[in-house]
């Protein structure tokens, strides 16, 4: 029988071979050396240059973000490329983009908690990181995207001396709420599921400072048998509000193009199209991440290439629905023997925006194929690319959807051409910044890997283990 | 009551003091003058004394600023005056003249600043329609860039001067040491055409005293080829009047009867009357020209020939109608001069168009019209006279009556004896009214060096502008809205002008100033009333008394005046000079011909400092603050050229660089068209300001005349086109054609099967109803039968609207797709003007738009389709449904309104509206009127529409402030509102008289018949969005002659 400290040294944990279930963690590690790792990160006082550079980056990108929707609201919408009939250009492109990458998260943590995927261990708490920090990334557009941001409260059905509540039929309306309680949910289920670590630091913390905050964030954790149980069923119970979540919301921000009569929106296929494609970039968004964070931090025995293909594999399998979604389009326009409708999409694929549909192809369905290959999906280099091109692939999706459709629509009188201005650009990499801004922090602040549950993977201690 | 400055009781600058014969009190008589004369001169020698007494003086005179002028006041208002309700609007008639004929208006006034110009409906020449020029001039008058004060120009320093006492003065002395040699060396150059008798008899009067002195009249509007070719024809300078009610069969050659005509808004009226295939037999539209006008897309058949080859065509068709119909020319006229064959007559489509196009007007004989357009040469016009006459046209369509002043010399020859005179040195006092020549006359005349040859110049006209810039003087000229005047309309009737407000900066007219010149002192009413009591001495009756003068400017007009039809006389004339280049088919690339006719926006260039007239969208082309040169499609392929290509041009020594290119289907191939009017360089802070002093503006497009040599026709050959390699930006309202085949594709298939519905008169004779049946025939039971859209059914109970139902209709058969309404609309509902860059992204604000579309294979003579869209108020409107804040909601009367302070922007509705009619305010577009400068221009808001702020959504309310005026007004009379009081503003001012507005509910109304016309459709009915705006499918009545040619 093969044992663990032989396979250590190749650090290869891939092998499907059946008759051997593969280890998720590597690298000898026991509870003292996950704890050592995760929490070394946190309380190592020395600030590390590569991560000073990077958020400096970070942060200056966001200052540009900040600045830029101060000039936007004091000036108009004008500044970005948005027109007549383009009227939703590159901040609905982003709002949909960063709200679809926020769903590797919650599926991780949730999902694939509830099928007891415990590998998912390794990587859930930053993938809801990136989560929560993709989300707001994706609230802050709709919020500016508004011709009068000062009135945008208007969305929230509160009582008021008008005497008005929101349109209840409008989409829009539906998203306010879907969004919304997709941010606090995942939100309560990331600090939740965080508790047990925070109370690790701050046991270990020395400095009073520390001890005290992270105390306070710990929220008298004691490690208890009866904290374990409750903690337990709460998650359990946080998992599954969570899930049916992952689903409702892109559903719901795929009704926002759906609900409308444009052709190449009004399509009964865009909630599973959109909720695939979702899944399809958070994924891709979550391997992007993992690899120099992996590297950097030292974690590679614990987010293992296991981890990384496992992912890859979801990458191709949710890569494929969107490719299927692209062709049924389509086909469904073909059949439905509707002119406009099938106009939309030949459009598409050989109008003014062809450039923009097919790197959405090429990116989307064309670049994971080659994760049919196992070489492929162990690689790093491969994997870090093809991940990338999916993320561009899906900002491209975004945008073909939104502005493809919208610039030419029924009237060819009305069509029109639509460009970006420099403020759509900035926007867009300042909305990186801010993501990235947001995430960094993270990083060296809370203890990135979800240590209480990936002890509970390991094998026993006192040598016990074996024996089973 | 503009002679402001007349008797001043107290003064406001020294100049005035020392001029002007008030008697201050004598101690600062004698003090001023001494201390501080011309400014800074004494300043050397200042000493604390000297210093205490300016500054005394300062103090002393601060209260001076609040002293006015004497206002003499047309109605006293220290009672209310009867029926005057402050807040309720008044209406006045008045009118404005263009190119000297004058349009009736009525102008709508809102306590003391006028608002809106509308037509005068009682006026049979407008019938309530006012063309796009008239109705934006609302804007003009309010025009921040228009001179305020007298400029002098002295040695290249211009300075503003504040009183006219001393151009008075100067000019005084002038004539009167003038007046000894009768007044040579005096030049008085009317840059505008006037037919108004009290300039006339001032002119009269003018020339009484200094025979000698020199009065010459040119007016690039003018129409002088017409007069000059009755003239040739007739031996008499004759109007041609077009009956067109009567007429079976219209040809229009290089001519534009639908929009630049000057009687164009009746005959708009008259020949959409018998586009209504219901309403009797239609008539038939043949055109014939290089460039695109109104007519020409509303041809139903058009032949696409270059400008030079349109006198022999004419010429040959003659020839052909008088053999084939075996007709006599009257005796006057002798032997027929033989007719040019070969050449481009001969080629199939010609020779085929030619054939069927003499048939049918031998068939039609008698009701058939020919009409040749301003740009061609006399002897083409006289060719027309005649054939209308051999076919016996006159009387029944076509009239001819007396031009007024039509004695003088044509246009061009006026402007050539300018140059020449200047040339000569023989002038010393030379004073321009109106116009600006400088800018319009052919740059081959090189009038900009010659005018400063002249001693003195002086300059009338409302901006500084590159006239004035050159003159000695410029003058500040009242705006038409703000004086006293008369003209005479097309058909010879006399019309009244009357002041709508005080002049806002000063100013005289030319009327004013002529007088002057002749030393009367009397103000403009007085000018005109007495006028007006001379005519009543040559004949009319009653015109003495206080009543007719009252009625008559009331009405506007004197009824009765019309000019009677002359019985003209034919008079032999020589023979048409067909240059062997007018006949070749084609012409080789570096010898094309150069078409600049007058744009049918901003005519001369006189609109050009026009917001409103820069942004509309050209009725053809969509091109929006530019001028382009249009070529045809073929050729730019030939040329390899494509849209927004910048070109240098040469023709005949004189060259203009960097001129836009854009193909324009259907052009004539071998001729390039570039319209006047652009290219301004003193314009103002609109049209281009690159001489003032203060913000430089790039002029809107380019300046043709520095490529002319002729002012009495309007094309010339020699023109070379060189591709520049970098490119010119230029702002459409619509994608041009040159798109990717996936969407030409659409467009072909799309436009006709669902948008713009068209039949043939056949057709519809046979299948009324034809609109209806959009989807394939179908087999049932073994027959094909047609089949209409199965009718829609919702899953929930709809609205009944019990009360009022509003619903618009537009006719396509009679909209000509002229664009009067859509500056009716911008000026009704405070339709801001967003700029060149704002067009480029597609943010232009129009509520109505014409949409153009050229269907068929041959891009080079295609067919055109327009259709005017504005929020059509679908009762089951996409919009509402996804507004989240509920901005957007539908009245119980079906409207869809819009809650501008609900309205939050997030454009959502925007993206559902089929039709894309929602305008979004991306920024403050009345940010502009906030400067201190502009906010003159506020007071061209109508106060009944709020002008929206920045970040919501705004589109058509069907004019909702005119309906809620209605509803008042019958609600105080207890009574329903009547079909025919609501009248949209785009209703209002069509002169094709295609929309019909009213409710729905109302059996009898012309809405209601409109919509249940059979040829009525809604759009995109399919999405069962259920339009309150019904379209009438467009009607064609093709000669089955050329049928099969025609796509």
């Amino acid at each position: 029988m093969v044992t663990i400290t032989q396979r250590v040294a190749t650090l290869d944990n891939t092998s499907d071979d059946p008759r051997q279930r593969q280890p998720l963690i590597l690298g000898n590690n026991d509870y003292t050396s996950i704890t050592e790792k995760v929490c070394g990160v946190v309380e190592d006082p020395k600030v590390k240059k590569a991560w000073l550079i990077a958020f400096l980056i970070a942060v200056s990108l966001t200052g540009m973000l900040f600045a830029l929707v101060g000039y936007l609201i004091v000036t108009g919408v004008g500044v970005w490329g948005n027109q007549i009939p383009v009227a939703w250009g590159w901040p609905i492109v982003n709002f949909v983009f960063w709200v679809g990458i926020g769903h590797a998260g919650t599926l991780i943590s949730a999902i694939l908690y509830l099928f007891r995927q415990n590998w998912r261990t390794s990587i859930n708490r930053f993938a809801e990181a990136m989560t929560i920090f993709a989300v707001v990334c994706a609230g802050l557009f709709p919020g500016i995207h508004v011709g009068r941001a000062w009135l945008a409260y208007w969305l929230f059905p509160i009582p008021n001396q008008m005497l008005m509540w929101p349109q209840f039929r409008s989409p829009l309306l539906w998203d306010v709420f879907a969004v919304g309680t997709y941010a606090s949910v995942s939100t309560v289920f990331w600090y939740m599921g965080m508790i047990p670590d925070l109370a690790t630091i701050r046991d270990r913390a020395k400095h009073p400072l520390r001890r005290m905050l992270y105390g306070v964030l710990a929220m008298g954790w004691r490690g208890s048998a009866r904290h374990w149980h409750r903690y337990e069923r709460a998650y359990l119970l946080l998992a599954g509000l969570a899930t049916p979540l992952v689903l409702s919301v892109h559903t719901i921000v795929s009704f926002d193009f759906a609900v409308s009569q444009l052709p190449g929106w009004h399509t009964t296929i865009f909630p599973p199209y959109f909720v695939a494609g979702a899944i399809f970039s958070g994924f891709a968004m979550v391997v992007t991440l993992a690899i120099p964070a992996r590297a950097f931090f030292g974690m590679k025995d614990i987010i293992t290439i296991r981890h990384l293909e496992n992912m890859n594999k979801i990458i191709l399998a949710t890569g494929m629905m969107v490719g299927y979604a692209y062709a049924m389009e389509f086909f469904v326009a073909w059949y439905s023997g509707n002119e406009f409708e099938q106009f939309a999409f030949i459009n598409r694929a050989t109008g003014p925006y062809a450039w923009a549909y097919w790197i959405m192809v090429s990116c989307n369905v064309i670049s994971p194929q080659i994760f049919w290959f196992k070489k492929a999906r162990t690689s790093i280099p491969i994997m870090l690319v093809i991940a990338i091109f999916v993320n561009i692939g899906m900002w491209f999706e975004r945008f073909v959807i939104t502005i493809s459709t919208l610039n030419r629509d029924f009237l060819p009188s009305s069509w029109g051409y639509f460009r970006p201005t420099l403020v759509d650009l900035g926007m867009l990499v300042g909305s990186f910044g801010l993501f990235f801004t947001l995430f960094l922090l993270f990083l060296r602040f809370l203890p990135m890997i979800a240590m209480a549950e990936v002890k509970s993977i390991l094998p026993r201690p006192n040598g016990h283990g074996e024996a089973h | 009551m503009d002679e402001r400055n007349q008797s001043p009781t107290l003064w406001r600058s020294f100049e005035q003091f020392e001029q002007g014969d008030a008697a201050p009190a004598p101690t600062l008589r004698e003090f001023a003058p001494g201390q501080f004369a011309d400014g800074p001169d004494g300043l050397p020698n200042f000493d604390r004394r000297r210093f205490m007494q300016i500054m005394g003086a300062s103090t002393a005179l601060a209260g001076a600023a609040s002293c006015r002028w004497q206002e003499s006041t047309i109605v006293a208002e220290a009672v209310r005056p009867e029926g005057r309700v402050p807040g309720v609007p008044e209406h006045y008639a008045t009118h404005m003249e263009v190119g000297g004929v004058a349009q009736p208006l009525v102008v709508t006034v809102y306590e003391g600043r006028p608002i809106k110009i509308e037509g005068n409906a009682e006026h049979p020449e407008s019938l309530g329609s006012a063309s796009l020029y008239a109705q934006a001039a609302i804007l003009e008058a309010y025009d921040p860039d228009r001179n305020v004060r007298l400029v002098e120009r002295k040695d290249g320093i211009r300075t503003e001067v504040q009183s006219w006492e001393r151009f008075d003065a100067e000019v005084a002395a002038r004539l009167e040491a003038a007046a000894p040699r009768g007044g040579a060396g005096v030049v008085v150059f009317q840059g505008e055409a006037s037919s108004s008798p009290t300039l006339a008899r001032l002119r009269a009067q003018f020339a009484q005293r200094f025979p000698n002195a020199l009065w010459l009249e040119s007016d690039p509007l003018g129409r002088d080829a017409e007069r000059e070719g009755n003239r040739l024809a007739f031996g008499q300078s004759l109007h041609t009047q077009f009956r067109l009610l009567g007429a079976r069969l219209i040809l229009a050659l290089d001519s534009d009867l639908l929009t630049t005509h000057p009687a164009a808004l009746r005959q708009s009226r008259e020949f959409a009357a018998r586009r209504r295939p219901a309403d009797g037999p239609m008539n038939r539209l043949y055109a014939v020209e290089a460039n695109y006008s109104v007519t020409g897309t509303n041809a139903d058949h058009r032949l696409p020939l270059r400008a030079e080859q349109i006198g022999p065509f004419l010429a040959a068709l003659e020839a052909k109608v008088m053999e084939a119909g075996r007709l006599r020319a009257a005796a006057g006229w002798g032997e027929l001069p033989a007719a040019p064959t070969g050449g481009f007559l001969d080629t199939p489509k010609v020779a085929r168009f030619l054939d069927a196009l003499a048939a049918d007007l031998i068939v039609n004989r008698g009701d058939s019209a020919i009409a040749v357009g301003p740009g061609q040469p006399a002897a083409v016009h006289a060719i027309a006279a005649r054939l209308n006459t051999s076919l016996g046209n006159v009387g029944t369509t076509v009239e001819y009556v007396a031009a007024p002043g039509g004695d003088r010399v044509l246009a061009g020859t006026a402007l050539e004896q300018l140059a020449q005179v200047l040339d000569a040195g023989q002038v010393e006092t030379l004073l321009i009214l109106g116009g600006n020549p400088v800018y319009s006359a052919p740059g081959a005349l090189g009038l900009g060096a010659k005018i400063s040859r002249a001693g003195f110049s002086a300059h009338l006209s409302l901006y500084d502008d590159e006239t004035s810039a050159l003159c000695t003087w410029h003058l500040p000229r009242a705006h038409w809205l703000e004086a006293w005047s008369d003209a005479r309309t097309w058909d010879g009737g006399l019309v009244l002008g009357q002041p709508l407000m005080l002049p806002l900066y000063g100013g005289r007219t030319p009327i004013l100033l002529t007088a002057r010149l002749l030393g009367d002192a009397s103000d403009g009413q007085t000018l005109v009333r007495g006028t007006f009591a001379g005519l009543a001495g040559a004949g009319l009756v009653g015109s003495e008394d206080e009543k007719a003068w009252r009625k008559a400017i009331h009405d506007g007009f004197l009824a009765g005046s019309v000019a009677t039809p002359v019985a003209a006389q034919p008079r032999a004339f020589a023979a048409l000079e067909v240059p062997a280049r007018a006949l070749a088919a084609s012409v080789p690339a570096g010898q094309l011909e150069l078409i600049a006719p007058i744009d049918t926006k901003v005519l001369d260039g006189r609109g050009a400092n026009n917001a409103w007239l820069q942004e509309l969208p050209d009725f053809v082309t969509k091109l929006t603050w530019d001028n382009a040169l249009l070529i045809a499609p073929s050729m730019a392929k030939e040329l390899g050229l494509s849209f927004e290509d910048a070109v240098d041009l040469q023709i005949n020594g004189r060259s203009l660089e960097r001129v836009a290119v854009y193909p324009l289907p259907g052009h004539a191939v071998g001729s390039a068209t570039l319209v006047q009017g652009y290219g301004r360089v003193n314009a103002g802070k609109v049209g281009g300001a690159l001489r003032g002093a203060g913000e430089q503006v790039e002029p809107a497009g380019f300046d043709v005349n520095v490529l002319r040599s002729r002012a009495d026709v309007n094309f010339e050959a020699g023109l070379a086109i060189t591709r520049r390699g970098d490119s010119y930006e230029l702002a459409c309202t619509q994608e041009h054609f040159q798109m990717d085949a996936t969407g030409m594709g659409a467009i072909q298939t799309r436009v006709g099967e669902h948008l713009i519905r068209e039949g043939s008169e056949t057709q519809y004779r046979a299948n009324p109803d034809f609109a209806d049946y959009v989807l394939p025939p179908q087999e049932v039971d073994g027959r094909v039968v047609p089949t209409p859209y199965p009718p829609l059914q919702s899953l929930w109970t709809e609205h009944s609207y019990e009360g009022h139902k509003w619903g618009l209709s537009i006719d396509l058969s009679a909209c000509t797709g002229c664009n009067a309404c859509v500056v009716a609309c911008q000026s009704e509902n405070n339709i801001p003007v967003v700029g060149k860059e704002q067009v480029r992204r597609g943010r232009e604000m129009h509520w109505l738009r014409i949409d153009r579309y050229f269907l068929g294979s041959d891009m080079d003579d295609p067919k055109v389709a327009t259709q005017p869209v504005a929020c059509v108020h679908c009762e089951l409107a996409p919009c509402e449904q996804v507004c989240p804040v509920a901005a957007t909601v539908h009245s119980d009367e079906g409207l869809n309104d819009m809650v501008y302070n609900r309205c939050i922007g997030t454009r959502y509705c925007s993206n559902n509206c089929p039709f894309k009619v929602r305008r979004f305010n991306y920024f403050n577009y009345h940010k502009d009127l906030e400067a201190p400068a502009n906010e003159v221009q506020k007071l061209a808001h109508n106060p009944e529409v709020t002008v929206r702020m920045r970040g919501v959504m705004e589109k058509c309310t069907y004019c909702v402030q005119r309906i809620q005026a209605a509803k008042i007004k019958a609600g105080n009379a207890r009574r329903r509102v009547r079909d025919g009081e609501v009248v949209t503003a785009c209703q209002q001012t069509c002169p094709a008289d295609a929309i019909r507005f009213g409710d729905l509910n109302d059996t009898t109304s012309a809405v209601r018949a409109a919509h249940d016309d059979p040829r009525a459709y809604d759009l995109l009915a399919y999405l069962n969005i259920k339009p309150r705006t019904a379209y009438l499918a467009r009607i064609r009545n093709p000669n089955p002659q050329l049928e099969t040619q025609s796509v």
